[in-house]
């Protein structure tokens, strides 16, 4: 795996709802930013490169869970607000078949699609240091690649280590009624102490689990990157050098 | 992750799942899922995951084939479980268990409803610009697929993919995502020059009919609905544990039931098959 | 009958650089005429086809369809212009039948009822009603034809477009598609423009024929006799002229001259006549 989608269930609510909050407003940053640009156009475009990842992802490298993601290169094709929304596309349609979360689509389309927005901006910044290269194009994107990948994964793991945090320290929540209760942010029952809200996530075992597992598929997706976009800029440049939004 | 088996499931399925509103099993899907954000208790949730595999049973689905797409997300839950572990395995099961729940619960849906019918129903809660990329994306989807699968039968023809020859594997498989990419492109400006010419202004697809309750509707509510209020509960009472054990038999015969009524029963035996 | 379009002396380059001249005759159509395009690979009747509909803009030379130019107000007339491209698969956009045939009327502003009763009665007069749920990607090439062409009559037009419409179809499916093409344009007054490479349909189809050469060159107009029994000009596009037509010309180095003729049931008819007349003769010397 290249990335980790956070499952359900793992994180508390209250941090999911702020998933679900930070990427609906990014999402209206983003359509508000490409309204001008003939929005109309890229739609279908959207969906072509929504569909284009989503079907890499059928494409199992390593059998169990090593598939390419390709939300860089969809970043550089895209740009990064069209290259956002068509990771929330992709995270929506394959939570639905349980590929990745359903509650937590909104973390993880911050996670994707910070990769996606960082990877255009970093493959543009090496393009630009190495563009008396030959292989610029193709080892742009690959370390472009492999640093969004190392981004996202730290941003993933920073959103775990968010989740041990109690919140109701911080608002005061008030756990006798019903609601409270029921979507308790923390433990309010004496014998919860062997249930998950007070059980913590190891962050460092979770850390360098991820990182070494992680590796090998941030390897092979910048390599595979770094292949697909040097054939692109070969055969279409005017596909990731054009004006991208 | 097999999304022609998944699509071809929800649109020539003929099971009870099948003939009920997308409306009602998505509102039914949202009570499960909140139920297994809800709910900690082992027990309540293997009960959880054991009525929802009687209801894969009730699609008249390949049975195995349905629990193997809905447990690919164990693979990343095991990443959390081992780093919950402190001696008590309870823990990273639950975690394991809530994951694979919550994907159960969204494969039951996905296999029983198309995709466009569950977009249409979702519409009124997204922005135009997510909806009508959604629909594309689902239309793109099987060109590409085909597409895709016509590159890799040509590459290997060809000797683009020979054994031990991992870069060149490599390079010639970018190469092939490469020219994927690049037909994916023309494809979209073809797509863009006929929503034109045929006079798009924002509605690919029409809205998903809405229709009263009915009987086929008020299966899926009432299990969604009873699964909601026993996490409700497990949550709230502080005996529950003591009903864990009913709760757990009366899932397992909830699954009997199910399999004796889909795979037994003289009257429903073979309907499936016959179709 | 009023002229509704008229191409002359255009001229086009592809984002490649590879330029094209539509010169020679100009490519005139008449309200309900049925006109055929014919012209080898690269001759550039897609293009001239997609000129037509504004997706194309020329750098030079006049065209008009309905009395405007497509390429800069192709709105005021796509109502009254249906489209079958050449890969009906990248025509269907919609993600089942019913949204796709219904796409056009939906997104001009239709009302409900409407719209529901165009579809209806498009769906009834193809014959597609069982289709009407299910989603494209399982249709059969044939189906997806009839979906396509569903939804470029679904407003009736008064002009339907098709770009090598017969491609990929087999015997059966051809002559119901043609029989299908043949009756719209009857009943509707319907203009029918069609690009084929199916020399054998085009007697069965066309009132008119244009032929083109390599390079956009129209070199030929006429009806489908007219332009068949001109085997230097077929020569020149690199066409062969349908096999009826080639049995006749061959017929005529046996020193057998008998009218051209391009269908089956018209060349069964003229063969009849010449063996009942050589029957009447032999029996008479005798």
């Amino acid at each position: 795996m290249s990335h980790i989608h956070i499952p359900d269930g793992v994180l508390p609510i209250w941090l999911v709802v702020i998933g679900w909050i930070a990427t609906a407003v990014i999402l209206y940053l983003c359509i508000r930013r490409v309204r001008n640009v003939q929005l109309g156009r890229k739609i279908p475009l959207i969906g072509i490169v929504s569909a284009i990842m989503i079907v890499g992802m059928t494409l199992e490298i390593v059998p169990i869970a090593y598939h390419i993601n390709m939300s860089v290169i969809a970043g550089i094709v895209l740009g990064p607000a069209l290259g956002f929304i068509s990771v929330f596309i992709v995270d929506l349609m394959i939570a639905m078949f349980g590929h990745g979360g359903f509650t937590v689509v909104g973390l993880n389309t911050l996670v994707v699609g910070t990769e996606a927005a960082v990877g255009f901006y970093f493959f543009h910044a090496f393009l630009g240091l190495l563009s008396s290269s030959k292989i610029s194009a193709g080892l742009s994107a690959a370390l472009a690649t492999m640093l969004s990948l190392i981004i996202s994964t730290s941003l993933m793991i920073g959103i775990v280590y968010l989740s041990q945090v109690n919140p109701e320290k911080i608002l005061h929540v008030d756990k006798e009624n019903f609601i409270g209760k029921v979507f308790s942010l923390g433990p309010h029952r004496e014998n919860e102490k062997h249930e998950m809200q007070d059980n913590k996530i190891d962050i460092e075992t979770f850390a360098k689990t991820v990182f070494f597992l992680g590796m090998f598929g941030w390897i092979l997706e910048a390599v595979i990157s770094g292949f697909v976009i040097r054939y692109v800029s070969r055969v279409r440049p005017d596909l990731i050098l054009s004006e991208a939004t | 992750m097999d999304i022609g088996i998944i699509d071809y499931f929800a649109n020539s399925g003929e099971g009870l799942l099948h003939r009920a509103s997308p409306l009602y099993k998505i509102i039914s899907t949202v009570f499960v899922l909140a139920s297994i954000v809800i709910t900690n208790d082992f027990i309540v949730l293997l009960s959880i995951y054991l009525m929802l595999a009687s209801l894969v049973i009730l699609t008249r689905l390949p049975f195995l084939k349905i629990i193997s797409i809905a447990a690919y997300p164990a693979i990343f839950a095991v990443l959390f479980a081992i780093s919950s572990w402190s001696e008590d395995w309870i823990i990273p099961a639950t975690i394991i268990l809530k994951a694979l729940c919550a994907a159960l619960a969204m494969v039951i849906l996905i296999v029983t409803t198309p995709y466009p019918s569950v977009f249409s129903s979702i519409s009124p809660f997204l922005p135009r610009v997510i909806l009508e990329g959604l629909y594309l994306t689902y239309r793109s989807l099987f060109i590409l697929l085909e597409l895709m699968g016509n590159l890799l039968r040509a590459l290997r023809i060809r000797g683009g993919l020979s054994p031990r020859r991992y870069i060149k594997n490599i390079s010639n498989f970018a190469s092939g995502i490469g020219l994927l990419l690049i037909r994916g492109f023309d494809l979209s400006e073809r797509f863009y020059g006929v929503m034109q010419v045929r006079g798009y202004s924002g509605k690919i697809a029409e809205e998903e009919r809405k229709r009263k309750l009915g009987h086929e509707d008020i299966f899926p509510i009432a299990v969604g609905l009873f699964i909601l209020s026993v996490s409700i509960g497990a949550r709230l009472e502080d005996d529950f544990k003591l009903y864990g054990i009913y709760l757990l038999t009366l899932s397992i015969v909830f699954v009997c039931c199910s399999a004796y009524y889909v795979y037994f029963h003289n009257s429903t035996r073979g309907v499936f098959w016959k179709r | 009958m009023e002229e509704i379009v008229r191409v002359s002396n255009l001229r086009f380059t592809y984002p490649d650089g590879t330029k094209l001249h539509f010169h020679g005759l100009d490519f005139v159509v008449h309200q309900g005429e049925r006109v055929v395009i014919l012209g080898p690979n690269g001759s550039g009747k897609s293009t001239l086809l997609f000129h037509l509909i504004g997706l194309f803009m020329a750098s030079e030379g006049m065209i008009s369809v309905f009395g405007v130019d497509p390429s800069k107000d192709y709105i005021k007339i796509r109502e009254r212009i249906g489209v079958l491209l050449q890969n009906v698969e990248n025509q269907i956009i919609a993600p089942t039948v019913w949204d796709d045939i219904s796409f056009s009327p939906r997104n001009y502003g239709y009302k409900k009822e409407d719209v529901k009763r165009l579809v209806e009665d498009i769906i009834e007069k193809l014959d597609i009603s069982h289709l009407r749920d299910k989603v494209p990607h399982y249709l059969s090439g044939g189906e997806k034809t009839k979906v396509g062409l569903a939804g470029a009559l679904v407003t009736k037009p008064e002009l339907l477009i098709l770009d090598e419409p017969f491609e990929g179809l087999d015997p059966t499916c051809r002559m119901d598609l043609i029989g299908l093409l043949n009756r719209i344009s009857r009943e509707n007054e319907t203009a029918l423009i069609i690009s084929t490479h199916n020399i054998d349909t085009v007697p069965l189809i066309a009132d008119t024929v244009y032929l083109m050469a390599m390079g956009g060159e129209i070199v030929g107009r006429g009806s489908p006799k007219e332009i068949f029994t001109q085997l230097e000009l077929l020569s020149k596009c690199h066409i062969e002229p349908p096999v009826l037509g080639a049995l006749f010309f061959e017929l005529r180095k046996y020193g057998i001259n008998l009218d051209l003729s391009l269908t089956v049931e018209e060349a069964a008819c003229i063969i009849a006549d010449q063996i009942a007349l050589f029957e009447k003769k032999k029996s008479g010397v005798g």
